[in-house]
């Protein structure tokens, strides 16, 4: 990924580069998207945004959402139940929400280690989104919520298919999320990290009859 | 070159909701927007409760604009964007987001400049007291003057 990719609309700030919304509409039948038996844990400060929260998790057929009012009584939650996903309020009392899933991440409770998690915040300015990005979020939705932004991020999380990053300095969702190489003028960190020159071919390119044999092997006759 | 461990782990969230039943992304908005609609009053009330607090703090803040001051005025406009969209009050919730926006601007600069609090609570007074009565030009009006205010703070103070 572009280490920091322009949201996909003005209601949602991806931490990973822009998110697909809902699938694209088909002449098959829509998919559906069972969300009765999952736990999901919602951490917000504040009665009413809780409340909201929860009912819109609740409309999406979530059962008995987990609640928690700051990153104490999450971490306590992390610590005994296993969790399909983590909604966390960027702004809590004390420990804020990006601390709490950088304490996630490094905490090796497992499966909770790994739970898709998704920072909402009501102002997602440049700074906070590279703080979200950089905790090991999955991604940054800002607010005011509404059920449809929500419901696509929650998919697109459920969808995604990144590999987690550890190192010194990180632990999280793979942050370069369209493959394109290292961040510009660098030459990357990772050993697997290709040079950005390319060089010279050291073998004649093989002809058009050469690469359909090789896409298409047929068994030699005898 | 730092090492960097690449960990693949099952999608838990994936295989939960790939499970037979639930519901289509339209069924799921639906049913939350309904939920939603139930909570609409308490969401009004919270906005009147909210901006409340505001003006109880802002003249604490006038005399001591200390940095615990403000960051509670910011978490209070941080809930207000919140509610004040469920409320049904969404210029209420761009002038709270005006008033995060102020806030960092006097946090990055640790300037503070009250006349800018005060335009911005009468701004959101006024969105709050008239709301439907204004038309969506004179709310544009309102909000346009505070992100001004903003501008400006952020050009005299940065």
């Amino acid at each position: 990924m572009t280490d920091l990719a322009p949201a996909p609309d003005s209601d949602a700030a991806p931490v990973p580069a822009a998110a697909p919304a809902s699938p694209a509409p088909s002449s098959g039948p829509r998919p559906r998207y069972n969300l009765e038996n999952a736990k999901v844990l919602l951490v917000e400060p504040n009665q009413h945004g809780l409340e909201i929260l929860a009912q819109i998790f609740s409309g999406f057929g979530v059962r008995s959402p987990l609640r928690a009012a700051n990153a104490e009584e999450a971490m306590a939650i992390v610590k005994k139940t296993e969790l399909d996903l983590i909604v966390c309020e960027a702004q809590l009392e004390g420990t804020d929400g990006y601390d709490f899933i950088h304490w996630l991440r490094r905490s090796k409770i497992e499966p909770n280690t790994y739970t898709a998690a998704i920072i909402i915040s009501g102002h997602t300015q440049m700074s906070k989104v590279q703080k979200a990005r950089d905790c090991g979020a999955n991604f940054i939705v800002a607010k005011p919520l509404t059920p449809k932004v929500m419901i696509d991020r929650v998919v697109w999380v459920a969808r995604e298919n990144r590999a987690f990053i550890e190192c010194d300095t990180y632990l999280g969702p793979d942050r370069r999320f369209h493959s394109i190489g290292p961040p510009p003028n660098t030459e990357g960190r990772r050993a697997d990290d290709l040079p950005l020159e390319v060089g010279d071919a050291v073998e004649p390119n093989l002809s058009q009859d050469d690469i359909d044999a090789m896409m298409q092997p047929k068994r030699k006759s005898k | 070159m730092s090492a960097v461990k690449r960990i693949r782990v099952p999608n838990r969230l994936a295989a939960v909701v790939r499970k037979p039943g639930g519901k289509t992304i339209a069924e799921a908005v639906a049913g939350a927007e309904a939920n939603l609609e139930a909570i609409r009053d308490d969401c009004v009330a919270a906005v009147d409760a909210i901006l409340a607090a505001m003006v109880e703090l802002s003249t604490v803040l006038k005399a001591m604009p200390t940095p615990e001051h403000l960051s509670q005025l910011y978490d209070l406009s941080d809930e207000m964007i919140g509610v004040a969209a469920i409320a049904n009050l969404p210029a209420v919730g761009h002038a709270a987001f005006s008033v995060c926006e102020l806030v960092d601007a006097f946090t990055e600069s640790g300037a503070f400049n009250w006349d800018a609090v005060a335009v911005h609570l009468n701004g959101l007074k006024l969105l709050r007291a008239m709301g439907d009565q204004l038309d969506e030009a004179a709310r544009e009006q309102v909000l346009d003057g505070l992100r001004a205010v903003v501008r400006r703070v952020g050009a005299v103070e940065g």
